[in-house]
């Protein structure tokens, strides 16, 4: 059985993989991102994968057209950054005002009710219906495999976004202050950084990449108001492959995630897609329990 | 004394529960001055410097800075004001170069000239014989080195008034020793920063400072020169019990 596949085939299913798995790794590295600056876990960030493929489907289908769906893309991504921004300064800022003592459980209760409260107004102004944003783009013939445009496209802008990301964090002011503030929460105000306003930025990048890959997968995947919870549960099994807090744990573990469901997909059988993950985590859990490139403890 | 001092640490108290840290602590820096804070192991040194810079609130009393009252100011709006603080366990930003941990700092606190700020690190890098190391992570520095780096971060800040260091040569190497005690009188000499130095080492602080103030039991047991301190019985009590004679 494992020599049915020829190399060539394997090898387009592996590129197919990997392109998945640069989306999985922008809904990763929201969740890493945001823990590692606020150190709070955001359970609802499939809700903004969801309302960014919202947005981008309300954007393209009334108001550009499927042709200008990469300028439909940063609107998407801004709406979300500032409805992240917005949500971080009334709902999680409290807790590092008012003295909250046990902060991980405030965060993930709040979270959590938002995640229902996302999902659930979603559904009650959709209604039960489905939308895709349609996608004019050709399909492109990766050897014998054929791929729809539109998902080829997503690969493509989304190593873009990555890379954006990158340069944000490592020739920017700001991104200067968020990596500091990861890694020493008390040392950045010390030195002057305003640590509260600097969380609702970092809340709001970190939504905005999860939007930003519901945008992308918009034409890909339908869009209705529970589309956030594969997003979720793929981010997080990236975050527990890759090691929570490390922003290169959910790069590595999102191709990581994308490879294996190709692989399994092309060597054992399609069906089990979404069970490979989950898969490839368990073995890892028992090698490597905390993650790929996990810490136990920051060391200053 | 002048009508109002550069640090003005007012009446200042703070209970921890049943324990009472700091008692009725009040303490005048005068512009250009270099403070030592002294005192036996559990004194309240810490918990005084974390009232100055803010990350503790007190129970009673008030700090004010250059005539200005701090209390509900946290501790980035203080440093914005010019009053910092360095950490007895240095906390530095460890996968960060040791120039980013100078550059963070210059931008947080108003820098917004990224090439002036290189300037500057460079500059300071080069007098605290850290230039070669400028781009390795800071996690890779000795522990001494790390204290340097802290120390030297604060330097970066343009409008630094009154600089808090908190055991800042603790496990430190004499010659790194010698390149912090040059860099705080360099600095005090040219733009009148005051210092406040909580140490246990007392040869520096009779070399840095003109005045010593002496903490016990949360409470300032005495204020005065060092040699005055050297001469204080009850001082002397404080540190090494009753029964000592010279």
């Amino acid at each position: 059985m494992w020599l049915a596949v020829s190399p060539g085939l394997l090898a387009q299913f592996t590129l197919a993989g990997l392109m998945m798995g640069v989306l999985y790794a922008l809904m990763a590295l929201g969740i890493t991102f945001i823990y590692g600056v606020m150190k709070t876990i955001n359970w609802a960030m499939g809700e903004f994968y969801m309302i960014g493929s919202f947005v981008q489907y309300l954007i393209v289908s009334h108001l550009l057209g499927p042709d200008l769906w990469w300028l439909a893309l940063p609107a998407t991504a801004a709406s979300v950054f500032v409805l992240g921004m917005l949500v971080q300064r009334l709902l999680l800022r409290p807790m590092f005002v008012g003295g909250v003592e046990r902060r991980d459980e405030y965060a993930t209760v709040i979270t959590i009710a938002l995640l229902l409260l996302l999902r659930s107004l979603a559904a009650v102004i959709n209604g039960p219906y489905q939308h895709t944003p349609g996608s004019h783009l050709p399909d492109v013939t990766l050897g014998p495999l054929s791929v729809p445009g539109a998902e080829v496209a997503a690969a493509v802008v989304g190593v873009l976004v990555l890379g954006l990301f990158f340069l944000l964090l490592h020739r920017t002011w700001p991104g200067l202050a968020l990596r500091a503030a990861a890694q020493n929460r008390i040392g950045v105000q010390t030195a002057g950084v305003d640590l509260l306003r600097l969380d609702m930025v970092a809340f709001g990048i970190g939504v905005s990449l999860a939007a930003v890959a519901g945008g992308l997968l918009a034409p890909v995947y339908l869009v209705y108001p529970t589309n956030g919870a594969v997003a979720t549960t793929k981010g997080f099994e990236i975050i527990v492959i890759g090691g929570l807090g490390s922003i290169w744990g959910a790069l590595v573990g999102g191709l990581l995630l994308g490879l294996a469901e190709a692989l399994g997909s092309a060597l054992i059988a399609p069906a089990y897609q979404n069970a490979y993950g989950f898969l490839l985590l368990i073995l890892l859990l028992l090698i490597r329990p905390i993650g790929l490139f996990g810490e136990r403890a920051r060391v200053v | 004394m002048s009508s109002e001092a550069l640090l003005a640490v007012e009446g200042v108290s703070k209970r921890f529960g049943g324990l009472v840290a700091n008692q009725d602590v009040t303490l005048r820096l005068e512009r250009g001055e270099i403070r030592g804070l002294i005192g036996p192991n559990g004194a309240g040194k810490t918990t005084l410097i974390n009232l100055i810079s803010g990350e503790e609130s007190p129970s009673a009393g008030e700090v004010r800075l250059e005539g200005r009252s701090l209390l509900g100011i946290p501790p980035f709006q203080r440093a914005r004001r010019g009053l910092l603080r360095t950490f007895q366990v240095p906390r530095l930003f460890g996968t960060m170069t040791v120039r980013e941990n100078l550059l963070l700092p210059y931008l947080a606190l108003g820098g917004r000239d990224r090439r002036a700020g290189r300037r500057r690190s460079d500059e300071l890098l080069e007098r605290s014989g850290l230039a070669r190391l400028a781009e390795e992570p800071a996690r890779h520095l000795s522990g001494g080195q790390q204290a340097l780096l802290q120390l030297v971060a604060g330097f970066m800040c343009d409008g630094l008034r009154c600089y808090l260091l908190d055991e800042p040569f603790a496990g430190v190497n004499p010659l790194i020793k010698e390149t912090m005690i040059d860099l705080i009188r360099d600095h005090n000499r040219r733009w009148s920063t005051v210092f406040l130095i909580v140490s246990h080492e007392m040869p520096v602080i009779r070399e840095l400072c003109s005045r010593v103030t002496v903490l016990a039991a949360g409470r300032v047991l005495f204020e005065g020169t060092m040699e005055e301190v050297a001469r204080s019985r009850e001082v002397v009590d404080a540190y090494l019990g009753r029964e000592w004679t010279p």
